[in-house]
């Protein structure tokens, strides 16, 4: 398997000015193509900073200390904005936790999708207006001739992942960062979007990180897993691995927290 | 929608209408003088009396109406968009720009404008243009810290960095997202400040600084109605309520936006 993404010893500050607050300690990860990679972890461990880092949409005040990441060979903390602003969206795309939080009020959901379009696939904008049509049904959102005109505000929350789900595939990236896409919905929409997401990966042939605190949605999708404890990577496996035998305390505890909800 | 803003609107539309099709609603020729009436109240003819020239007044006010909005519509423009350049980069880049735009900004405000506008004047010959480019010059102060106040809790919220993450440029991020929800408060200050602009122009053709006659403008209109107060009422009175009708128009639609809101 082609190595897609590689993460060695990352490292991430919060520049208070007058005190450092450490947000990852020592990340490392590999993603691979076609792959779904598992990063989980308890709340304030580090996974999305560590995901925001890869295409350094960090918050002002992150700053990245040490560390190195590889995407398809090119070293993306040397790379410049302007390179990453063409990887961004193209290469890499992330949807996120809150679907309504991360969509612009006073825009329709189509006019976002069609930005992504036009960030870097078609200028045109009939042909780009077309192509999101075509997006909106490959997600599964009933009657998207509507839909397209709606303000995220009018739509439910399972709807809007759809909506963030359709703008970052909109330019076929291959690698897809998901920093926890469900944990804002309810259990039978988060079922729904994940055969979604397996159902899309299928068809486009992209790599996922998925970020979670759930195991047991990793433990339904993912191929490895990553654990993170205290901004570190601790523990990686492949799932069967993990679930069977878990080594690093951590992971013995995220794995009984669930195990035990589901014995009830 | 609300009364408040309906009424403006409906006020501030009559008019515009009114300024635009001065030629068609004007029953006079604004500089036509007829000697035979000078200074006649409002009669049938002259439906607000003529001033000491034999000029119909009410002409001369339509006529003014179109001088009064263009200056305060188009100062207020180039305010607007001064204030929203300077706030808007000084609120999304933060650190050593945001410092000089808004220490200049400080400095800005420290000048008593119509002073500032005065020595202006003084200096340069009292156009038209002259004077909207003044009070545009002046009046973005306010814009300008307003955008950037929004931007700066704008710029935190997650969609702009769902915006980044679908590789958006900052001049992308600015004048698609961000002002578009910051433009609320922008338009109340809009509308406040079309209506500041238009006193000013009046206050300033009334010292006889601003617009020149014989080109009519209510400021004008009042300075030559000044020294036949005593006899001609009807001079002061009317350009006096088109600038107060004027003004509570746009005051109304400001404070009808801030209601919407």
């Amino acid at each position: 398997m082609q190595k897609l993404l590689e993460i060695k010893n990352l490292k991430v500050q919060f520049d208070f000015e007058k005190y450092f607050i450490s947000a990852v300690e020592d990340a490392s990860l590999e993603v691979n193509e076609n792959e779904i990679v598992g990063l989980a972890g308890e709340s304030g461990s580090g996974k999305t900073i560590t995901a925001f880092s890869i295409t350094r949409i960090l918050p002002a005040k992150a700053k990245i200390i040490s560390g190195e990441i590889f995407f398809r060979n090119q070293n993306l903390l040397e790379a410049s904005e302007e390179a990453l602003r063409s990887i961004r969206g193209k290469e890499i795309a992330y949807i996120f936790q809150e679907p309504v939080a991360y969509l612009n009020p006073v825009m329709t959901v189509g006019d976002q999708i069609m930005e992504a379009v036009i960030l870097h696939q078609f200028q045109d904008k009939t042909k780009a207006k077309d192509y999101v049509m075509e997006l909106l049904g490959l997600v599964k959102i009933p009657q998207p001739q509507e839909r397209f005109y709606a303000y995220p505000h009018q739509l439910s929350g399972g709807m809007n992942q759809r909506i963030m789900l359709a703008m970052s595939l909109a330019c076929k990236p291959s690698l897809l960062i998901a920093d926890e896409p469900t944990t804002a919905l309810d259990v039978t929409i988060e079922a729904a979007i994940l055969d979604l997401l397996l159902e899309l990966k299928a068809e486009f042939q992209f790599s996922i990180l998925f970020i979670t605190h759930n195991l047991s949605i990793l433990h339904r999708i993912a191929d490895r897993i990553y654990i993170m404890h205290k901004g570190k990577t601790v523990e990686s496996a492949s799932k069967d691995d993990i679930f069977s035998n878990p080594k690093h305390p951590h992971t013995q505890e995220l794995i009984n927290a669930y195990l035990k909800v589901s014995e009830v | 929608m609300n009364k408040l803003l309906i009424t403006g609107i409906i006020i501030i539309s009559v008019l515009s209408i009114i300024a635009v099709f001065a030629p068609f609603v004007a029953p006079h020729d604004p500089n036509n003088i007829d000697e035979a009436s000078l200074l006649t109240p409002p009669s049938g003819k002259y439906l607000l009396g003529t001033d000491q020239l034999g000029r119909d007044i009410l002409s001369r006010m339509i006529y003014g109406a179109r001088i009064s909005l263009s200056v305060g519509l188009i100062a207020i423009g180039i305010a607007t968009i001064l204030g929203l350049i300077l706030g808007s980069l000084s609120g999304y880049y933060g650190g050593i720009l945001d410092n000089i735009i808004m220490r200049f900004t400080d400095i800005m405000l420290c000048f008593p404008t119509f002073f500032l506008i005065l020595a202006v004047v003084a200096v340069w010959e009292s156009s038209i243009f002259n004077i909207m480019v003044i009070i545009g010059l002046t009046s973005w102060m306010g814009v300008a810290r307003l955008i950037r106040a929004e931007i700066l809790s704008l710029k935190e919220r997650e969609f702009i960095q769902a915006e980044k993450a679908i590789g958006a440029s900052n001049l992308r991020i600015i004048t698609r997202h961000l002002i578009p929800n910051a433009i609320g408060p922008i338009l109340v200050n809009v509308t406040l400040g079309i209506a500041g602009a238009i006193l000013l122009e009046s206050g300033l053709s009334f010292l006889g600084l601003g617009i020149q006659p014989p080109t009519p403008s209510w400021g004008n209109i009042l300075i030559e109605a000044k020294s036949t107060l005593g006899v001609a009422w009807w001079l002061t009175v009317f350009p006096g309520l088109a600038i107060l009708i004027t003004i509570l128009g746009f005051n109304l639609i400001s404070e009808g936006i801030r209601r919407e809101l």
